[in-house]
This record gives structure tokens, sequence and C-alpha cells, in this order.
């Protein structure tokens, strides 16, 4: 499911710490709510890649691909 | 109950009172254990503006839920009170078999205050608690003061902490023994316990550690021991110890060379733990459970040292006083320093920090044989660092002033403020032997930000970008970058700080040794959730423990605003800002012209922490959100007051 825009992922990207601002934006959207907000501060990138799947934002395929290409994968995978 | 004690001790050496508390489920809960229940007591019963030597300071030995079981490496204990050296909040955390012997003996803290009027140690035998004179102790190293306790009490298997000459001569970087070489170095608690005339504690248990269920202990139990079997850096350090770590420190260039001046030097494989392990290691040697056994024991074959023995060094031990201070030619020159420091009971990074310290300052002629009592402090000089560690040790000649520290000594000694640009400190405690222009940007901030001082390879040991590559995946599965794992980038790293100093909070806790799960990370943070929950019956989520361990770091972090200390501190030593790594005829050196970009990594780092970025205090949102209302009570008049004029005009290195 795209839930921003290439340019906006890229720039996302291209920070050198992605966490904070992919989480509030994820949160600015309602995609994940604050409670999803902080499990993922608290337990790391794995959870987001969860949540997300748990959502349907992303499928098992676009999940496996994010646990091994990270921030990079996921935010190509909802972007379009 | 299962997995605590349930109680604490509470010795009062000016009264001789001996208390047992209980310690509640909502409290338990609330801190688990060790580094937890300490920090929440020194914030608590330790006014941030009282002298450390003050016979009302309290010095608190923590264990945790685990110790004394199964579960990998549970002999830690964490030592914490209001440091002598850098007057703020200090802890530290050693290893062997004491802290699992006071489980045994019934008790998950014990806590010492007042002052006896002679030296004195505390013989706990289970529920059996005295206070027992210690006057023909007072003097004696560890290794010699320890079997004449045992003898005294007619019992070789008991365990025994215990502090040496430097802590009884209040060195203000005095460190604490148990089983004689397992140290708990950083911060000077040693030199607390001396000014309360307390030589040791011996401790004799003979209870046991409940567990809830057993069965599920013994699958997590052999679950991570089998994983230990092949995990790399387990083998690395078996074999060689965390002298393992110089060669990668020379390529790296993070050896720390004259006082950090450089990053490596060609003959830095003298000290390697491959050499260690070939000319000078008697045995291996390993704490309660341990599946590591990284420790060393040393014996000297050679050349004017040959036959002095010690256990050790590690890494941080034997760096500070051999190529800090300019030596490497003759690797026995820095064992024989390392036994030396062991045997005062000196904190060895600090002890090698301050002589390296006023090294430079020889150097750069702020200082001259007028003020050392005629030493040459020339780099690599070993007869002088020799005679420096043993002055310090007795508090005598030029090193009576070194005792005090680096940063105090500057000052001691009438030196202009540039002096303290050599002192390699931040808010007081030097820097381990480790240059954050290479051994890491993520350790760079966190020796800005840890809350014991300018330490801190031990508060976050952001080890990702250590032996992250090692595992490959695990940066991606926590921080969602692998590039991460690359030393000398910012990539990912203020996340990576905040997620690991939370993490090895909640690992200081439980009391387990942070090389299984940092270093190592053959245990995971769900790991031990699942083995905590598995020994006390309780229902702990990874969130929850995180969240403890967030707590934590908040209110360690309070403590020092109530000094003052605040954004403007949160920095490290200039050198590693402003000079770029130079070469030093180590060809295949990584990181030459490294600075670390600290301001880069800072904001962010606030952000994670919902620390206000004006003051660097923690938010009342943050702090009402770990259950911590009273200390944002505590800070709120205190926020304005770091912003006023007379505060920024004040120059702190120390409180």
């Amino acid at each position: 499911m795209a839930i921003m825009t290439k340019v906006q992922a890229k720039k996302l990207i291209e920070q050198p710490d992605k966490m904070l601002d992919v989480l509030n934006y994820l949160e600015d959207k309602k995609i994940i709510n604050a409670d999803e907000h902080r499990a993922t501060m608290l337990k790391g990138f794995s959870k987001l890649v969860e949540v997300l799947q748990e959502k349907k934002v992303i499928n098992a395929k676009d999940a496996k691909a994010a646990m091994q290409g990270g921030f990079a994968s996921l935010l190509e995978t909802i972007s379009a | 109950m299962y997995g605590w004690a349930g109680q604490r001790l509470r010795v009062d050496l000016t009264t001789g009172e001996i208390t047992k508390e209980p310690l509640s489920y909502e409290y338990r809960r609330k801190w688990i254990g060790g580094r937890g229940f300490n920090s929440d007591v020194i914030y608590n019963e330790v006014p941030a503006d009282m002298d450390p030597f003050d016979p009302r300071t309290r010095v608190c030995f923590g264990m945790g839920p685990v110790s004394g079981t199964a579960a990998p490496s549970t002999g830690r204990v964490t030592v914490t009170c209001k440091s002598p050296l850098t007057g703020g909040f200090g802890d530290s955390n050693m290893g062997g078999h004491w802290g699992a012997e006071v489980k045994y003996a019934g008790y998950d803290q014990i806590i010492v205050q007042g002052r006896a009027k002679h030296p004195v140690y505390i013989w706990i035998d289970d529920d059996k608690v005295e206070i027992r004179d210690a006057r023909h102790l007072w003097g004696k190293f560890a290794r010699e003061a320890d079997p004449m306790i045992k003898q005294e009490l007619g019992d070789e298997d008991i365990h025994i902490m215990m502090i040496g000459p430097a802590g009884e001569n209040m060195v203000r970087f005095a460190c604490t023994f148990n089983d004689v070489w397992r140290a708990a170095g950083r911060t000077g608690h040693g030199a607390v316990i001396g000014s309360k005339n307390l030589k040791a504690i011996a401790t004799r248990g003979s209870g046991t550690v409940k567990i809830a269920d057993p069965k599920k202990m013994m699958e997590v139990c052999n679950r991570l021991r089998q994983a230990f079997k092949t995990d790399p850096m387990k083998i690395g350090l078996n074999t060689i110890g965390s002298l393992c770590l110089i060669n990668v420190a020379n390529r790296d260039g993070w050896f720390p060379w004259n006082n950090f001046q450089f990053g490596s030097h060609p003959l830095a494989s003298n000290m390697s733990g491959e050499v260690h392990a070939e000319t000078v290691l008697k045995h291996r040697e390993g704490c309660y459970a341990c599946p590591i056994a990284c420790g060393r024991f040393t014996e000297i074959r050679d050349g004017k040292y040959a036959g002095e023995n010690f256990g050790g060094p590690e890494y941080e031990h034997a760096v500070p006083t051999g190529p800090r201070c300019g030596i490497i030619e003759d690797a026995n020159d820095i064992w024989h320093n390392a036994r030396l420091t062991n045997d005062y009971g000196l904190d060895a990074i600090e002890c090698g920090g301050v002589i390296s310290s006023a090294m430079e300052w020889f150097q750069r002629g702020l200082i001259t044989t007028k003020d050392t009592g005629g030493l040459e402090l020339t780099w690599g000089n070993a007869e002088v660092v020799d005679t420096l560690i043993n002055q310090i040790g007795q508090r005598k000649g030029f090193g009576n002033i070194l005792a005090e520290g680096a940063d105090r000594a500057a000052d001691k000694l009438g030196l202009p403020k540039e002096a303290h640009y050599y002192t390699i400190t931040t808010r007081g405690m030097t820097l381990p032997g480790d240059d954050p222009r290479g051994l890491g940007f993520g350790y760079g901030l966190s020796f800005a930000m840890g809350t014991r001082g300018g330490c801190d390879h031990l508060r976050s040991l952001c080890c990702l970008e250590l032996s992250g590559a090692l595992y490959p995946g695990l940066n991606t599965k926590l921080l969602g970058d692998e590039s991460a794992n690359k030393p000398v980038t910012t990539n990912g790293k203020p996340y990576m700080v905040y997620y690991e100093e939370n993490q090895k909070a909640t690992t200081d806790c439980l009391q387990v040794c942070c090389f299984t799960t940092h270093w190592s990370y053959a245990v995971l943070t769900p790991d031990q959730v699942e083995y905590l929950n598995a020994v006390t019956g309780l229902d702990f989520t990874e969130e929850e423990f995180q969240e403890i361990g967030e707590r934590i770091v908040n209110l360690e972090r309070a403590y020092w605003n109530r000094l003052m200390s605040g954004v403007r501190e949160d920095t490290v030593p200039e050198r590693f800002l402003k000079e770029p790594m130079p070469p030093n005829g180590v060809d295949y050196q990584t990181n030459i012209g490294a600075t670390l970009p600290l301001n880069e990594m800072l904001p962010k780092y606030y952000q994670y922490r919902d620390w206000d970025s004006k003051t660097g205090f923690p938010s009342e949102r943050k702090l009402k959100q770990l259950g911590l209302d009273y200390v944002a009570k505590d800070l709120a008049p205190l926020r304005s007051k770091y912003l006023s004029d007379a505060e920024k005009k004040k120059v702190k290195y120390y409180y």
C-alpha cells in the first residue's frame, strides 16, 4: 500500500538516522498510533515491520524484504 | 517469591545498626534489581549537593533477580555511589562470584552508610550479619587480605568484596574488587568505601534462588549456551581475551597513543591478545555461570618483572598505563603497570588518564620537573609511570596531586584553562582507551551522554557498530539500517545509542554480563525477557523491559541535572572534535583525517529521549510517562536556573 510519494520516501532514505522521522510520519498520517510508535521505539525496526504487516500496509513478501533491506526497502515498498 | 530474595540489607557503620528491608512487588517490577535498585537509592537518599565523602552518603551493591541462576554470566554486581571523582552520579559493575553468593545469602542489595570509628569489614553469613575489626587488614593488597579473612573465618569457599590501599587513601578513582581480581573500576567508589573505614564484605550464602519454571529456564539456558558455542565474539574473547581488540583498534585508528594524539602505532601488536596468549598467559578464568570465560591470569616470565602475576589484563586495564602513556616496546612494562593498578585497587583507566594528561602538560611546558618532584614525564618513560602509580596509590609526592583526578589536579597545580584540553575528560571522568574518531561515532555520542560521566564505553555500549558486522542482519533488525555497523558514519547512530543505553540499563538490572548481550549478541532482549520470566514467574514484556531501562537512564540523567549539568556539558574532549586524526606510520589505518561529528547527532538524540534541547533536561512529559513524577517536580525549578546567565558563565570540569 502506498502511503507516501517517492519524493517523500527519498527524503527519508537520505536521512542518516531515519527511525524517528519515519515513525513520526506514519503517526501523523494515522498509519500507526502513539502506542505503536512507542513500542517500535523501544523494540526496534522489526516491530515496525510487524505492525505494518498486521495492518496490511505491507504483505509477507514485503515484510521479508524489509527485514533484509531495512528502511530503504520498506520506504520503497510503501511509496508510489 | 521467585528470583528475588525479596529484601535488601542496610548496614550503618556509624551506629552499627543492621536492618533488613523488604522489597515490594511494585518496587521490583519498577526497577528489576541491580543498577535499577541502586540508582533509585542514590537519587532518593543522597542529595546532589552532598560531599561524596560525607558519612551520610550511601554505597550500594546491587544484584538482580537472575543473579546466581544458570542464565549466562549471572555473577555481576553494580556498585553505586555519588562519585568523588566527578561529584555526580557514579556506578560501576564487576564480575566474579560474589554477587551470586550474596543472593544465596538472601539479599538483592546491600546499602552501606555511615562511617566506622576504625577499619572494619562486614561478615554476612546468611541471615547472620556482623561488623568485625579490620585494623590488621588495613594497608593490605586484596591478594593479601583475601586469604587472611578466609583463614580468620575458617572457610576458603566464601567470596569477598574488597578495596585496596588506594581506596583506604581515598584516591578519587579507587575501585573495588571481588574474588581478588574482578574489578568494578570506574567512578571512584573505592574511595567512598575507604572513607567509611570499610575494607571488605565477606559473604557466605547457603541458600538458593527459587526458579518459578525450572523446565523452561533450562530450555532457554541450554539454547543460549548452544548459541555461544559458535558465537564469533565468544570464541575471540575466550581465546585471547579483550586484548583481541588491540590489532583492531590499531587498524581502525582508535588505539590511544600518547593521550590520543595518535590513533595507531607500528608496534601495537606487541601487546595484542595473540602475543599475550603466547608469552605470559598462565590460564583463563570465567566468572559465575559464564560461557565466555574472557578472564586472563598473567605471569611475567622474563625481564626485571619476571615472576609477577595477576588477574587480567583487559584491554581497558592494559591500554591506559601502556600506550596511552607512550609505552609499547616492552609489553612486560605494560603487564607490570596493570599488576600495580590492580594491587593498589586503582581504576586503571583513570590512572592512565591522569598520568598521560600530566605527560602532555609536561610535553607542552605547562608543568616542569619543579612541579613533579623531579620526575621527567616524557612519553614512554616506563620507570616514571611505575613511580607515579605507586605514588598515586600511596598518595605521596606528585602522585598525591594526581590522585585527585586530572581536572582537579590541573586546578590544584594552578594550570591555565588550556590544561583541561589535555585531560580528555567529560564531566570530570576520563574516557576509556577508545578514540571515537575510529571506534565509532555512536560511541562518541555515548561518551558525551553517559550518565556516569565521560566514560562511557559501558553505558551505551553500542557494539552494534563495533561487532555488529559479525552478526549480519542484526543492525537491520534493530535499527533498520545495516550500514550502521560501520563505525565512522552517523547512519543510525542516535537511535543506536538510545536503544543500546536502554538495553544496557536493563542488562545491568538483571546483573548479567554485557559481553553476552552486546559484544556478543548471542543473547538478545527477547531471550533476556524469556529467562527473566522463567525465573520470576512474572510476565514482563519486551517493551516493559526496555522502558525500565529508559526509566533508569532518565533518573540518572536527572541526578546530573540537579547539579546543573545538561546540554552545555554534553560533549566530548575537544581533541576529538577539532583535531583530524593524524597518521602515525601504520599504512593500513582506516580513519586518517576523521573528526567526530557530534553536533550532527546530538539534536536527534535529544528528540529520541524527549529531552529539552535547550537544557538537556528530560521533559516533564517523558518523566511522567516513565512514572517519575517526583523527578519532574524536582527538576521544575531548575530548568530556568540552568538557562540563567549566572549558570551559563560557570565552567564545570567536575562537580
